[in-house]
């Protein structure tokens, strides 16, 4: 035993592994030692049966097939040993004896979650009964059933603790992800992406010109490329500063079989607009106008002018201005998706490979709007000699995106411009006889931008393209060591363009000029050199013990490029692109980003029968974007390295021999602590840089900030407990996890002394802390032949709380928002005002004064909010602030409903999320009751008269006597309850030897309903992935409801 | 999960609840409003009679004053037998905005039949609110326990009321130029605006005569038409007959001024009858005598403003902007030298000279022009520019003060007086200079 202890030999590996990675059909050669006799008989769980065919083996020792009646007899070494028992169809079960001399096993079929399953690893495939880490795995399997998803919106509700906030309802834009909440203020909190073990960069470097668009490289992957994800939670330190948020590890898939397989998939979808939000109609619309305008100080006659008072039919403008148009109609439809897919698999015993191809169209439900796709992949494997073995995977993908402006654009938003266009006007010009003319109205006498000229002429398109491939290498040095190394290539740009004509929209307003037309260009690159080199050491000493080493080196090397060019005011609303715009309002600008990360890294793991695992991973980073006095770390060659070391180990409870009589199929507790980092501090931070500057028409050169060479990476540290547990024949497996992550060095913004000269620095002076729990459970409710049912929940629940950020606290601001973020508490507070009603008469409101910007104080009068007095001194002021609300929720997660009848299958995902708040943006705008915009139907509630008693203030213009400002008027409960995704399945009956392998037809809908009490278009949105803008609802274009219809045919 | 589905389910109706309308009265128009309260039910008749409860029912704000039931017993039917005088009388009670009673500030309220009530503390005109700023779904509802009628502006009872004196009605009515304007409304005071509160007297027809026969001597013409000598006393004496601000009769004081500052004297035992208008207010006046002295104002003419000239000499022309150490004002004078023109001059038109006695002044100021310390001498010519009826006068230098030029007496009515200020008869520069600041016509009554 002493002598088998590992020692970090300069033992080595390889992941192409993929020659074992599947239980498909590989040959088994039936071999014989001397050992011990085993027998027993394997049945399905379903018929009860008796099951032929199928493998029982212990690995590198002994293997037998089942006869017709499941029986089988077999050698093993001794009987505290594992028998692993695979068939095809079934669900892999390894078993240990225990002593036992017989056992009986029910085979569950390979649909079934359980402890078996296989799961990827930043070093390779492993069984899940061997991890020592907190992982999930979701099979994705092509997801056939749900076709329009994008790749990480796909991962919510599949995995506990992982968060999957969809950003909006636009097309592509997917979800932002985080796992187990933020652990950082203001470095990334995305996970790591890795594709077919290369880190995908699904960064955005620079912003979108297209007013809050996001173009989301997840939309570049086809999820009918995808076979699994693995999602590590902790552990993650062998990416060393890449891996402080986790990882999620995305598979593609590949042949799995020598014979050819050709998949031809058909989707057609329907997507349903959302509901409206209620506002005004047009009569009580203008009464709310009149109102506002009177409190604006216009008088009768000049109000009596407005043409939309006039109600004589005889008014050459009585025709325009006495329309009732329902402007959201104008703007979101119904619209269609379509989807065709091509995927080939096949080859022998030297290569095989899979082919893909696939062509999307999505169309989105704001008017105009859509997402076109074509992707192809190609991934292959090959046995060039008996040691010597390769694997390819390159795919390129085109997306081509029709887009509109969304979010806070109040000029040129078409959702937003909806909501507040009056509803007495129409979107085309009308004579005076009230016919409409096709030319499209002009901006109104209110000054908004008519919604319908936005759609129809506004251009914005957004172009991408991905070139993500490797080749993988891996050579058989001696007996136990492999070598390998992956070499891969990342090619990414992006152009967008847009042009808002000014027939019909409003003017912008720069700083030297009016802009009437707009118009720009973007070009984005990224280009990404990487290497992954390693050594694998792998040798086990009988059943008894098992082990494996690994030795890698990682290297990117990154060029970032972004340049854009804005223009305005081009002579006429043909000419659309830049260049046509007036010379000197041209803006022009960019930037760059080079950087390059070296990441040493070692990997060990050894199991002791099979029960005991232990694994210690470390990783040693460089990095261009460290300071050189950074004060970790180690000191090598004048800059920081940061080591990152994890240790994780896991005991196999239930295969200890105390355990053999008591009805548990699996019972595992793991442990585990790491330290990993975050190297998202910002290219350039820790040097001197300079920025233009102009100053009177001069140009030079400024100091950007201060440099801080001290500053380095973020540090968290995780520590997780975990126990999973299987009963009832394998039918329940429960899985539980309790962690700590805690950030040191956390990077945050230091106020400077005013002589410095700048006001903040960048330093490593926070600290946070996240503990959560975590919990799934999969049941096999009902296992009959021809109807089995599997429910799953999984559920996570996150605390996060600020150590130390300077001054203790924070405040930032958003969308109107003031957000506090203080040591103890949560990150991302709403703090604002609370409110009580509001006063019903002067006399009620005189004892309450409120603060002005210059100091004094003015009463407020009836109508106005009653704002709570929280000092007591009667006045209303910064002072009365307090938590209102809180972003985070309490828990997160899934149910799932999986019924299989026949040939039918049916399957229900509903999410849920509780105890999130949600600051209502568009709300606060659309019930404002201080502008000349349409507002919310609610908005009739305003407050009328003395006496009156309502929550809705009176309406005046510009909003003097701060009723508006942040406070519990906007704050509201975002928990929901939503049938993500339902789908019903049909297999067509085939003949079994036929041309046609297999035909299924899908009926599939995603966002089938939502339960909450939320009064936004919906609960689920995600302006930016920042901390401080979590909860706040900009209004970005709602998520829909679409359904599908397709089908798939397998040749 | 089961907590969370039923806590969540209640907000199925969340949008319903959200706009719901919390006070039934929002859900009421004023004329639902109208129709509710029993005591208005006569008002809520004449507002669908009138056509206008439509209009309050509709998607426009108002305010209504609505009188009630007893307040409307007495109204006189051929009000309501008559649609246009309704929806006037009717129109009355309801404004075009949202008004809130706050028994503050005094306000001027526009109806929606263009007329104006005045509202201050809880009256409107004569009537009290009882119940006010009731809020419905658009507006306030206002009762009021006495009509509001909808009276004449000044303009309608000139023309219509039979109270009106027929004399100075038919004056006023004559008032027309070529295009068929009124003159006296164009010129003198727009009665028939109804934002404006006059205070307008009228003369009784003896008083009209009276008065008339007063100023005709300073309007004989030299042609002798007497039509237009009465014409012209009678816009004298109109003019004066109309102030800008109301005066109830309860504060009117005993003397008041036109706005041509023509001193009235009002005794209160002159006043025949006092009648309320919807833009002010009428006395007809028994008596209202006015002195000569009293109504003719003297004639202050600026030298800068000039209307024509001899020949155009602009280019020589100065207007100077000076100290008057005299006065301790500044002034601006004009100064023509260097002209080259034996009595060149600059005239100036007056209009409507009443024939009298004139005492004439000017401000001629010679600050040691180009450096020139001798006098010279100019003429105010009346009528022609070489006029007899003032002799020349000396400029001495860096004199401020008013200068007594002498008198003269105009023997007719002038409709329009041409005055000259001319230069000395030679073509020296130091000699025939003119300059003046302003030039005062004094009546000698």
């Amino acid at each position: 035993m002493k002598l088998l202890i590992l020692v970090p030999l300069l033992a080595a590996c390889t992941r192409t592994a993929s020659a074992q990675d599947t239980t498909g059909n590989k040959d088994i050669i039936v071999i014989s030692r001397p050992g011990m006799p085993f027998s027993g008989t394997i049945t399905d769980a379903a018929t009860k049966k008796g099951l032929a065919g199928i493998r029982v083996q212990v690995p590198n020792f002994s293997a037998a097939i089942t006869d017709s009646t499941g029986q089988f007899a077999l050698k093993v070494p001794s009987y505290k040993s594992t028998i692993v028992v695979e068939g095809e169809g079934y669900n892999s079960r390894s078993i240990p004896l225990k002593g036992r001399r017989t056992v009986m096993v029910a085979l569950l079929d390979e649909s079934h979650t359980s402890y078996n399953e296989e799961l990827t690893l930043p070093i390779g495939p492993k069984s899940r009964l061997a991890v020592t880490e907190a992982v999930n795995h979701y099979h994705v399997n092509a997801a056939w059933d749900r076709p329009m998803e994008m790749a990480d919106a796909l991962l919510q509700g599949k995995a506990p603790g992982l968060h999957v906030i969809r950003r909006s309802g636009a097309q592509g834009v997917g979800a932002n992800m985080y796992i187990r909440g933020f652990n950082s203020l203001y470095a990334t909190n995305k996970p790591l992406i890795v594709i077919d073990n290369m880190l995908f960069d699904a960064n955005e470097y620079g912003e979108s010109i297209i007013a809050n668009n996001y173009t989301n490289p997840m939309a570049l992957i086809d999820v009918k490329d995808i076979d699994h994800v693995t999602v590590l939670k902790d552990a993650s330190s062998i990416y060393g500063t890449k891996g402080a948020n986790g990882a999620i590890i995305i598979t593609t898939e590949r042949p799995r079989t020598h014979a050819t397989h050709i998949d031809f998939v058909l989707n057609s979808g329907f997507n349903q607009a959302p509901s409206e939000l209620p506002v005004m109609n047009a009569g009580d619309y203008r009464l709310y106008l009149e109102e506002v305008l009177q409190s604006k100080g216009l008088n009768q006659e000049q109000i009596k002018a407005q043409p939309y008072m006039n109600d004589d039919p005889a008014n050459p403008l009585y025709a325009q201005y006495h329309f009732n148009t329902n402007w959201q109609r104008r703007v979101l439809a119904n619209s269609f998706d379509q989807n065709c897919f091509v995927k080939i698999r096949g080859g022998d015993n030297i290569a095989m490979y899979g082919l893909s191809m696939g062509f999307t169209k999505n169309n989105g439900i704001v008017k105009q709007t859509d997402l076109t796709r074509y992707n192809t992949r190609f991934n292959a494997e090959f046995n060039f000699t008996k040691r010597f073995a390769g694997r390819t995977n390159l795919s390129f993908s085109y997306n081509e995106q029709q887009l509109k402006d969304q979010g806070m654009a109040d000029r040129t938003a078409p959702l937003y411009l909806s909501l507040i266009k009056a509803p007495f006007l129409n979107d085309r010009e009308v004579n005076d006889k009230g016919v409409e003319s096709p030319n499209l109205a002009e901006r109104d006498t209110l000054g908004v931008t008519n919604p319908s000229a936005i759609i129809e002429h506004m251009r914005a398109s957004n172009k991408y393209y991905r070139f993500y491939g490797s080749f993988d290498f891996g050579y058989e040095l001696f007996r136990n060591v492999k070598a390998s190394t992956l070499v891969g290539l990342v090619f990414d740009k992006m152009r967008e363009n847009f042009f808002i004509p000014r027939k019909g929209i409003t003017n912008d307003t720069l700083s030297n000029a009016i802009a009437d037309s707009r118009m720009g260009t973007q070009v984005k690159r990224l280009f990404t050199i990487y290497n992954d080199t390693r050594i694998e050491y792998k040798k086990g000493y009988k059943d008894i013990h098992q082990g494996a080493a690994r030795l890698g080196m990682r290297f990117q090397q990154n060029k970032a490029g972004q340049h854009y060019a804005l223009g305005f005011n081009s002579a006429t609303d043909d000419l659309t692109s830049v260049q046509n715009g007036v010379n000197a309002l041209r803006q022009v600008g960019g930037g760059i980003g080079d950087w390059n990360w070296l990441n040493f890294y070692f990997n060990t793991e050894y199991a002791f029968r099979n029960k005991i695992f232990l694994s210690l991973n470390a990783a040693m980073d460089g990095s261009s974007r460290f300071g050189p006095e950074a004060p970790n770390g180690i000191r090598l060659a004048g800059r920081r390295f940061p080591v990152m070391p994890a240790v994780g180990v896991s005991w196999l409870l239930s295969s200890e021999d105390f355990m053999a009589n008591v009805p548990i199929d699996l019972l595992k507790l793991r442990a585990g602590w790491s330290i990993t980092g975050n190297d998202d501090i910002g290219n350039y931070n820790s040097g001197h840089t300079y920025i233009s500057q102009n100053l009177l028409g001069a140009q030079g050169l400024v100091r950007r900030g201060l440099a801080n060479p001290a500053l380095q990476w973020e540090t968290v540290s995780k520590g997780n407990l975990g126990l999973d547990l299987a009963l009832w024949h394998d039918r329940v497996y429960i899985s539980l996890d309790a962690y700590q992550h805690r950030t040191s060095n956390m990077l945050v913004y230091h106020p400077l002394a005013p002589l410095s000269g700048f006001e903040y620095a960048l330093t490593n002076d926070g600290s946070m802390e996240n503990r959560g729990l975590e919990a799934s459970v999969h049941v096999r409710l009902v296992n009959r032949q021809q109807f089995t049912w599997d429910i799953g929940i999984n559920a996570a629940m996150n605390k996060n709380k600020i150590g130390t950020v300077p001054d203790s606290q924070l405040f930032t601001a958003y969308a109107g928002a003031t957000i506090l973020t203080a040591a103890g508490k949560p990150a991302s507070q709403f703090y604002g005002h609370l409110t009580n009603g509001v006063f019903a008469s002067d006399a009620e409101a005189a004892a309450l004064a409120k603060r002005n910007p210059d100091g004094s104080v003015s009463s407020f009068k009836g109508g106005d909010v009653r704002f709570l007095d929280l000092d007591d001194n009667k006045v209303i002021d910064d002072g009365d602030r307090s938590v209102i609300g809180d972003p985070n929720p309490d828990y997160t997660g899934a149910f799932s409903n999986r019924i299989k009848w026949k040939r039918f299958e049916l399957n229900a995902l509903f999410t849920f999320s509780k105890g999130g708040d949600i600051y209502n943006y568009l709300r606060y705008r659309l019930e404002a009751a201080s502008g000349t915009g349409n507002q919310l139907a609610s908005v009739n509630n305003r407050w009328r008269g003395e006496g009156h008693i309502t929550d809705m203030p009176r309406a005046s213009w510009g909003d003097p006597t701060g009723n508006n400002r942040f406070s519990d008027r906007w704050i509201e409960d975002g928990s929901y309850l939503r049938l993500r995704h339902l789908s019903l399945q049909y297999d067509l009956p085939v003949h079994p030897n036929g041309f046609v392998k297999n035909f299924t037809l899908y009926g599939s809908a995603v966002n089938v309903f939502t339960l909450t009490r939320y009064k936004g278009y919906d609960p689920e949105f995600s302006a930016s992935p920042a901390v401080f803008t979590q909860g706040i609802d900009t209004g970005l274009d709602p998520l829909y409801r679409t359904v599908t219809l397709g089908v798939r045919l397998g040749l | 999960m089961v907590g969370l589905a039923c806590t969540i389910l209640q907000g199925c109706n969340k949008w319903k609840d959200h706009t719901a309308i919390t006070d039934p009265e929002l859900n009421k128009n004023l004329l639902q409003q109208i129709e509710e309260v029993p005591e208005l039910s006569r008002f809520a008749d004449l507002l669908v009679k009138s056509g206008y409860g439509q209009l309050i029912a509709g998607s426009k704000n108002y305010t209504v004053f609505a009188p009630v039931n007893a307040a409307l017993a007495s109204l006189d039917p051929s009000i309501e037998a008559d649609t246009a005088r309704l929806r006037l009388f009717v129109g009355n009670h309801i404004s075009n905005q949202l008004f809130k009673v706050t028994g503050n500030e005094p306000l001027r309220l526009l109806m929606i039949n263009n007329k104006y009530n005045n509202l201050q503390g809880h009256t409107i005109e004569e009537a009290s609110i009882t119940v006010a700023n009731r809020y419905g779904k658009n507006g306030y509802l206002n009762i009021i326990d006495k009509v509001v009628p909808a009276l004449s502006n000044a303009w309608e009872f000139v023309n219509k009321d039979p109270q009106m004196p027929a004399r100075q009605k038919a004056f006023l009515l004559s008032q027309k130029d070529s295009t068929g304007t009124n003159t006296y409304l164009a010129t003198i005071a727009d009665l028939r605006d109804e934002k404006k509160q006059y205070t307008f007297f009228v003369l009784a027809d003896t008083a009209w005569d009276a008065e008339l026969n007063n100023f005709k001597p300073f309007f004989v013409l030299e042609s002798g038409n007497t039509d237009s000598t009465l014409d012209a006393a009678g816009r004298a004496v109109a003019r004066d007959l109309v102030l800008d601000t109301v005066y109830r009769p309860a504060f009117i004081p005993d003397t008041v001024l036109s706005r041509y500052n023509t001193k009235l004297g009002i005794a209160k035992n002159d006043i025949a009858q006092t009648i309320k208008l919807s833009n002010g207010i009428v006395y007809i006046m028994r008596r209202l005598p006015v002195l000569p002295k009293h109504k003719f104002q003297p004639y202050v003419i600026q030298g800068e403003d000039y209307q024509f000239y001899r020949v155009d000499r602009r280019n020589v022309t100065y207007l100077r902007d000076k100290f008057n150490p005299v006065t301790g004002r500044d002034m601006r004078d004009v100064l023509v030298w260097d002209h080259n023109v034996a009595q060149f001059y600059l005239g100036y038109h007056l209009p409507n000279v009443p024939a009298m006695k004139y005492k004439a002044y000017w401000v001629a100021l010679h600050d040691n022009i180009n450096s020139n310390t001798g006098s010279f001498k100019q003429l105010l010519g009346i009528g022609t520019f070489n006029s007899s009826r003032l002799a020349y006068t000396t400029v001495n230098p860096n004199n401020f003060n008013e200068v007594y030029l002498g008198e003269f007496t105009l023997p007719y009515y002038n409709a329009m007086l041409n005055l000259y200020l001319t230069a000395d008869n030679n073509t020296n520069d130091d000699a025939n200079k003119i300059t003046v600041d302003y030039i005062r016509l004094e009546p000698v009554l």
